[in-house]
């Protein structure tokens, strides 16, 4: 008897969490939601001058990623892998290449990164480090990277 | 009723075994784009990290993989090494008769010194091959392997346009499967142990 209405409580306090947390998505909607996923980079060579960071955004249709930022990194890029004419090439990714037409932007290893250069310590397994993205409409987003061998 | 048991039977049996014969004919079939007509992998030598002197000959009886990359690299070169360093601890014992020779396309910046670093990251048995900017330019074109250094400057330093297959020599010393970078150790595991026959 007692449980069952501890049971039933739950049920509606969850209940409620899952309305407060839809009405919280919807108003962050509004004003250009994003929902950043994902966050990850490889550990990296003892010596490796530079690295790459990976995630997947959830943003307003048309929403374009401009920048990212982080105290790992000297300075940082926006790029993209790419095979042209066989050959595999890396560099800066263009306004297209960073806009989430459908709303989803997906960097991946051999895709779109951010190209982490004049890395300050090489970067470990296990560890994390601070990662903030800016997006035209959604705005700076502060995200962590976690190093993942994958 | 006893002679339809029998009968059943007798379906079951023959079609178990029909089964484990077509299971074993049937080809093993590769991740990787198999040359239709497997050349003698084009020999050379090169200095390693480990201060030997190394050939794809040395390893007659085993596989070589052999990848064209460079240690600045971040994206690409660490998804096909890090594949493959995942794919021997997949396939166990036999990984001992696998050996990765990564040939730097920028012989430049990668001393061998920072290739043993960058090779080791992704597994103790790679190999870092470097040396003279000729010498490798007529290796790649052996391969059919080509490369080109990009502009940059000393703050953003310059990447390597370069191509970047994973090339497979087998036992025998021919060049037989090809893989595109993005291969995936779940894939590229069973044609190891093919290849290994
Ligand atoms: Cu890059």
């Amino acid at each position: 008897m007692n449980k069952t209405s501890t049971m039933s409580k739950t049920s509606t306090m969850s209940k409620t969490l899952t309305v407060i947390v839809a009405v919280a998505t919807l108003a962050a909607g509004c004003g250009g939601g994003a929902s950043i996923d994902d966050v990850w980079a490889r550990p990296s060579p003892p010596t490796a001058e530079n690295a790459a960071f990976y995630f997947t955004a959830t943003v307003d249709e048309g929403d374009r990623l401009v920048a990212a930022e982080s105290p790992a990194c000297g300075r940082t890029e926006l790029h993209i892998s790419q095979m042209q004419d066989g050959l595999m090439t890396m560099r800066p990714a263009d306004t297209g290449q960073l806009t989430a037409s459908d709303g989803t932007l997906v960097l991946e290893p051999g895709g779109l990164h951010v190209m982490c250069m004049q890395l300050v310590a090489p970067l470990v397994e296990g560890d994390e480090v601070d990662l903030t993205v800016t997006f035209e409409q959604a705005g700076e987003i502060d995200l962590t990277v976690s190093i993942e061998d994958r | 009723m006893k002679r339809l048991v029998i009968v059943l039977v007798a379906v079951v049996v023959v079609a178990a075994a029909g089964l484990a014969v077509t299971r074993s004919l049937r080809p093993h079939l590769y991740a990787g784009t198999v040359l239709q007509s497997p050349q003698p992998a084009p020999e050379f030598t090169l200095p390693a990290h480990t201060g030997a002197e190394v050939s794809p000959a040395d390893h007659r009886g085993d596989i070589v993989l052999l990848y064209f990359g460079y240690t600045h690299c971040p994206d690409v070169c660490p998804l096909t090494l890090s594949s493959v360093a995942k794919a021997l601890d997949q396939i166990g014992d036999d990984a001992e008769r696998v050996h990765l020779m990564m040939i730097t396309v920028d012989p430049e910046r990668d001393t061998l010194e920072v290739l043993g670093d960058y090779m080791g990251h992704f597994d103790e048995s790679f190999l870092g091959l470097s040396g003279d900017p000729d010498e490798i330019a007529r290796i790649a074109a052996l391969y059919g392997v080509f490369y080109r250094a990009g502009e940059g400057d000393e703050s953003t330093g310059y990447v390597v346009d370069h191509t970047a297959t994973l090339m497979a020599i087998d036992p025998t010393g021919a060049l037989r499967v090809v893989y595109s970078p993005e291969i995936g150790a779940d894939a590229l595991a069973p044609d190891l142990k093919e290849l290994l026959g």
